[in-house]
């Protein structure tokens, strides 16, 4: 009997727990976040956040189109959880960040420096940190949220797929998530950067779902350049070249494309397929030294001059030309950081891991030593595979 | 004895190795790595060393009177008042240490996973669940615990493979960087959370049914458990990165985060705190039972039953008041916790062993 | 006498009442304390004849219509009455009583037993028990002449536990039968059977049997000290008897096996293991219980060792999934919707829009109503049967979904959960799983993934704390058994099965006197 009593006062217990249920939402009590944008505005932030409408997304239920895949809302407060909170002044739900997929700052938040808005991001449990971060070279980071994308309904989704494939298979982006670019922020003698996005096109038709529906969208979102920060704060960009540059440096590229002139006229292309690259530091005399050194294997894709590409000579300088062409690159890159005074290759980190001893004289004045910084570079490439055929057609053509 | 419980030498091993690991698991490569840096992993492997000998020194006050457990120990050695307000020390070290456990696993949920739910609502229902097993005995812990442990062993082996693929050796450069001073100092905790704070284990050894495989038992259990917690520490160096490693609360549950593979298994890490949960429960019922069996034997009690809720309603309100919020915790465990460990699990054990080995070579002559 | 030895308790019993019970030398006097005993039951037959070999003699015979076997009445009846007087009357004419008695039983009764019976408390019991009982004027002992036999059903397919391949025997409800068809699987001496009744009023025929020299004694003394303990009217079930003998009754999950298959119960006696047969219902209980043998079928044994291991792993699985399944949704979805990939998060949500209740309420809804269904599909006639699960199906099914009660994904996992758990093999299990579920589902929705682990470690706690008949409920895992793991998730080839589990069989663990048998 006794055993009863307890059990139901258990079971009582349980239930007025139930009845509680703090941290429960269901599934249709939250929106869900997929991207976020912060602007500047007059008070502090303006906080525009991109949620989905799971009913016009799922494959399931296709009752018309009456409404858009995606919703943006936004709201102005002093810090940034304030202005997310008083988002819910204007959405029927409370957001949900867990599944945040995009965080656009724009120029202007960025130049002033963004630790002051990650370290809300890094502290709340909701955020999680699989998330790309992004600089918008739009001047208003919200109108990214705002664009329509074909293919893949939900445009947070598209630019985190084309950030993580472009940087892979392309090269002059980079995709940084919110670890990877505190890391670099807390790491003695390396500065962080953050890849840019913009809108090509038409921005005002491209808010419109007419967009969408023309096979070519009126506006569309590009993932291009990479930003340089000092610290926290946005210093510079790289341009299309020496962004390629630094991933080549770092040894982010996976694959790429490059070409170079032929004597006759005419452009020679190369795959990329593989690099490795290794980065060594070392002190003498008191000064900071870097080389480099990348190996590259690479395909020829495309012949479009009458090189003769059968002879051994040939490959040899097409390979030699090629390194050169890396090798300015890459120097490009650094000759660009350097004139921004910020070690976003992470030399200075370098040279602590392989003289601890020396870096505590150096790291005091860095960024100064940065500038002028020794950096030797190597490249070597192979020529691996040449396609299906050998000689080029023009060349065919001509005998 | 109270309990007629017997548990194998294999229990004990496994009791001892998830004893070791308990809340250090989630905490320690944090704390270690902000006082050793990235050579923190070093730290670890000397903490291995003096792990090894205070085991030993465990072994040998236990042997002396195999019969008897540490509060008996106590009494017999220390003389009967002297020896109770010990006794009292150590029961009460027990119940303060259930109550930081409490407090800690309160503080994870509360901050890391279920921001809203207040916490005695979850330190509640953990201790609830301890004390119901403290009430089924030894026999039915020490069993449980073998059923949990090739889970353990399999969630382990699952984490470390999936974290092989984000290690970057670059993390652990350069060595040696601030001498060996720091490293020093990051063996302190990590000889004293998974080492010294275990002297509980004396609490059992007179369960055990084959004496003469304590001490390897013993052993056994404290090297597996801080090699783990070695590997531990390495691979959030390895994967995080020391600077990331100091700067996280739990250390241990970023460490999880990092986990993808294939796209399919991503964001695992609320299953992964399963293995911190595992250790973390056995670390509160082996100080909650050696407590009530402590109790009951200081005051000659006949049964330790009826003690298991008076108990978790001390401990309970013990969590709740121990500390204003979890930063003070904090830094409690890193600046005088292992203080206090050192207090019992050395200088106590000490004592007792030089004064039984006198009264032992006495009644010899 | 019958087949059964007395147990001690009650000849103990019999003892006490025998002195104000003695039966009379008076035969008149005899038929009326039957009589009395019985009332005015009219299916006691009471016929008055005499001897034919020794007319000076009166006999009263006694027996209860329908538990008699006429077939054997008959020719015992022949061979009495028929006329001896010839041979008997060689010894002159004058006998006594005893004389009498001793020629009547050594030479005229064709039967096999004779048991003389001398109170009234007996000669209930052999009444009742279906024999014939003899009664001579100026004799104070009656005889009962074994004419047991009564219908029974024959032996028949087993309804539960069906086996693709392997023996197609059940036990029927007459406890002989069901002795029998184990005798005829082990020939071997060492095979014991103890006889008991148990019930005051039904006197339930309960046997022990176990393979001496195997079976581990201390279980087998609990075994016998626990049915000795039992006090209560009427057993009728074996159900009745695992109540009363089970370990823990506070706990959802069952320490005695019970079956119908013949062959799992002679496999349990191999192990070491005791079982109980009960008259009156073919599910005989096998002790100790763990509880991994809720999850093996004896068609383990019959196909290759590969596939059973890898079914008993799928077993293993489905009661993962039949315990867990809603739970694991509702804490999933509701608290930790991180851990889900987002587009399957979209597609969740998109299934959740308009529907009215929270997660739990919407699960509970689906489990009540399909635990109504199972219930009435198993009442039902097999008729009616269909059409419950038509009906089911269409409501819960269609319906629910196109009326927006409860979404689809809810479906499937209710569904998958209900097919998992029809695939643990022993009914009683999974109806204990049916119990946890519901627990878990609150934990699940009051704590999330916290629950559902503070959950599992009462559960694996509580587990471990279970003993059947002495035996670790979780043995081989807790304590772990290395040499049992053989036969336990995975079942090694035949000859890797050498020895019996250890802590069941605690001495003769070894199957085989030699190496001859190994794997050539």
């Amino acid at each position: 009997m006794k055993r009863f009593v307890t059990l139901f006062v258990i079971s009582a217990l349980l239930l007025s727990v139930l009845s509680g249920c703090w941290n429960r939402r269901e599934l249709n009590e939250m929106s869900l976040a997929v991207a976020m944008a912060v602007d500047k505005s007059k008070k502090g932030y303006h906080v525009s956040v991109q949620v989905v409408n799971p009913s016009q997304i799922s494959n399931q239920q296709n009752g018309g189109a009456l409404h858009t895949p995606v919703s943006v809302y936004s709201a102005s407060g002093k810090t940034l959880f304030e202005a997310i909170r008083k988002i819910i002044k204007t959405s029927s739900r409370k957001t949900y960040f867990g599944h945040l997929r995009l965080l656009i700052f724009s120029k202007e938040i960025a130049k002033e420096g963004v630790g002051k808005t990650l370290d809300m991001i890094w502290r709340d449990q909701e955020f999680r940190s699989d998330f790309f971060m992004v600089v918008s070279k739009t001047k208003k980071a919200k109108d990214i949220l705002q664009i329509f994308t074909p293919v893949e309904k939900i445009p947070a989704n598209h630019v985190f797929q084309t950030l993580e494939v472009s940087e892979k298979a392309w090269a002059p982006t980079v995709a940084i998530d919110i670890d990877e670019f505190i890391e670099d922020l807390l790491v003695e003698g390396k500065n962080p950067v953050l890849g840019g996005i913009q809108v090509h096109g038409n921005k005002e038709s491209g808010k419109n779902s007419s967009s969408v529906s023309k096979i070519y969208p009126d506006a569309r979102l590009v993932a291009s350049d990479i930003a340089l920060f000092k610290k926290d704060k946005l210093v510079g960009w790289l341009n299309v070249d020496e962004s390629k540059g630094y991933n080549y440096i770092l040894g982010n590229v996976k694959s790429t494309v490059g070409f170079l002139e032929c004597p006759g006229g005419g452009n020679i292309t190369m795959e990329v397929i593989r690099t490795e690259a290794k980065i060594k530091g070392n002190v003498v005399n008191h000064k900071p030294k870097i080389s480099i050194s990348l190996k590259l294997d690479q395909n020829i894709a495309d012949v479009e001059c009458d090189w003769d590409i059968s002879k051994q000579t040939t490959i040899k300088q097409i390979e030699k030309e090629s390194a050169k062409k890396i090798i300015a690159l890459m120097d490009k890159a650094i000759k660009k950081a350097q004139k921004e005074k910020t070690d976003v290759f992470g030399f200075g980190s370098t040279i602590h891991k392989s003289n601890p001893k020396e870096w505590a004289a150096l790291k005091k004045n860095w960024d100064q030593e940065f500038t002028s910084l020794e950096v030797d570079i190597k490249v070597e490439t192979k020529i691996r595979v040449f396609g299906k055929v050998n000689q080029s057609l023009l060349k065919e053509l001509e005998e | 004895m109270l309990d007629n419980g017997q548990i194998s030498s294999r229990q004990l091993s496994i009791l001892f190795l998830i004893f070791t690991m308990g809340d250090s698991v989630l905490i320690l490569p944090t704390i270690v790595a902000g006082e050793a840096k990235q050579d923190a992993w070093i730290s670890g492997i000397l903490s291995l060393f003096f792990g090894a000998a205070i085991v030993f020194l465990y072994h040998r006050v236990g042997r002396m009177y195999p019969e008897h457990t540490l509060i008996e120990n106590i009494l017999t050695l220390l003389g009967k008042w002297i020896g109770s307000i010990v006794a009292l020390l150590v029961i009460f070290y027990g119940m303060i240490s259930i109550g930081a456990l409490l407090r800690e696993i309160g503080d994870f949920m509360t901050s890391q996973i279920m921001v809203e739910t207040p916490i005695t609502a979850i330190m509640i229902l953990m201790i609830v669940v301890v004390g119901y097993a403290v009430r089924m005995g030894l026999e039915s812990i020490a069993r449980s615990v073998e059923i949990f442990f090739p889970w353990l062993v399999l969630l382990f082996t699952f984490l470390l493979a999936l974290l092989v693929p984000q290690i970057d050796p670059e993390h652990v450069k350069p060595v040696f960087e601030g001498g060996i001073k720091p490293i020093l100092r990051g063996a302190i905790p990590f000889t004293s959370y998974p080492f010294i704070e275990t002297f509980m284990i004396l609490m059992y050894l007179p369960f055990v049914k084959n004496k003469h495989e304590i001490q390897r038992s013993l052993f056994i259990g404290a090297g597996l458990g801080g090699l783990v917690l070695v590997v531990f520490t390495l691979l959030s160096i390895l994967v995080l990165g020391s600077e990331m490693t100091s700067n996280q609360t739990y250390s241990g549950y970023k460490l999880a985060t990092k986990i993808t593979a294939g796209d399919i298994i991503e964001r695992v890490e609320a299953l992964l705190a399963g293995i911190w949960f595992i250790t973390i429960f056995f670390k509160m019922i082996l100080y909650f039972y050696a407590s009530c069996l402590g109790t009951t034997q200081l005051f000659k009690f006949k049964d330790y039953k009826f003690l298991v809720v008076p108990m978790s309603i001390i401990t309970l309100s013990l969590s709740l008041i121990i500390t204003d919020n979890s930063l003070y915790l904090g830094t409690v465990f890193v600046e005088q916790w292992p203080y206090y460990d050192f207090t019992f699990g050395i200088v106590l054990l000490l004592i007792l062993l030089i004064i039984g080995t006198r009264k032992l070579k006495k009644q010899k002559t | 006498m019958s087949f059964f030895k007395k147990n001690n308790t009650f000849t103990k019993e019999q003892q006490n009442r025998s002195n104000a019970d003695l039966l009379s030398r008076e035969l008149t006097i005899n038929i009326s304390t039957i009589k009395e005993v019985f009332g005015q039951t009219s299916d006691l037959i009471i016929r008055n004849t005499h001897l034919h070999f020794y007319e000076k003699v009166n006999l009263a015979i006694i027996y209860i219509e329908g538990l008699v076997d006429t077939a054997v009445q008959e020719s015992v009846l022949n061979s009495m009455l028929m006329d001896h007087e010839r041979t008997f009357a060689e010894k002159g004419n004058d006998q006594s009583a005893e004389q009498v008695v001793d020629f009547l039983i050594n030479r005229i009764l064709t039967v096999s037993q004779v048991v003389e019976v001398s109170d009234v408390t007996e000669v209930k019991t052999q009444l009742l028990s279906g024999n014939t009982l003899f009664f001579l004027d100026g004799h104070s002992k009656g005889f009962a002449v074994h004419t047991k036999g009564w219908k029974g059903r024959n032996i028949d397919e087993p309804e539960s536990q069906t086996v693709v391949r392997g023996p197609r025997e059940a036990f029927t409800e007459n406890i002989e039968t069901s002795i029998t068809q184990i005798r005829k699987r082990i020939k071997d001496s060492s095979l014991i059977v103890e006889s008991t009744q148990v019930g005051r009023i039904t006197h339930t025929d309960v046997a022990i049997m176990y393979l001496k020299g195997i079976a581990n004694e201390k279980a087998l003394k609990e075994v016998r000290e626990r049915l000795d303990k039992i006090d209560v009217d009427g057993i009728l079930e074996s159900g009745n008897i695992e109540e009363f003998i089970q370990d823990t009754t506070y706990s959802p999950f069952p320490t005695v096996f019970s079956t119908e298959r013949a062959d799992v119960i002679a496999g349990g006696l191999l192990e070491g293991r005791i079982a109980i047969f009960v008259d009156g219902t073919p599910f005989v209980l096998l002790v100790p219980a763990l509880f991994i043998q809720f999850y093996q079928v004896s068609e383990d044994y019959y196909q290759r060792a590969d596939i059973s291991s890898l079914l008993r792993m799928l077993r293993l699985f489905c009661f993962i999934i039949a315990l867990f399944g809603p739970a694991l949704y509702i804490g999933i979805t509701t608290y930790h919707m991180e851990m889900l990939p987002t587009s399957l998060l979209i597609s969740l949500a998109a299934q959740r829009e308009g529907i009215p209740f929270p997660a739990l309420i919407e699960a509970l809804m689906m489990e009540v109503a399909f635990e109504i269904l199972r219930e009435a599909g198993v009442r039902m006639p097999r008729t009616v049967g269909q059409a419950v699960s038509i009906v089911g199906a269409l409501v819960i099914g269609e319906a629910a979904i196109m009326a927006g009660i409860v979404s689809p994904s809810m479906v499937i996992v209710v569904s998958i959960t209900a097919i998992a758990s029809f695939v643990i093999p022993s009914y009683n299990m999974a109806i204990s799983l049916r119990i946890l579920r519901f627990i878990f589902m609150m934990l699940a929705a009051s704590f999330g993934l916290l629950g559902i682990t503070v959950g599992i470690f009462a559960l694996v706690l509580h587990l471990s704390s279970l003993k059947s008949f002495g035996v670790p409920y979780m043995t081989p895992f807790g304590p772990f058994v290395l040499k049992d793991q053989k036969d336990t998730i995975f079942r090694l080839p035949q000859w890797g099965l050498l020895n019996r589990p250890s802590l069941i069989a605690q001495h003769n663990t070894t199957r085989v006197d030699n190496k001859k048998s190994q794997k050539h």
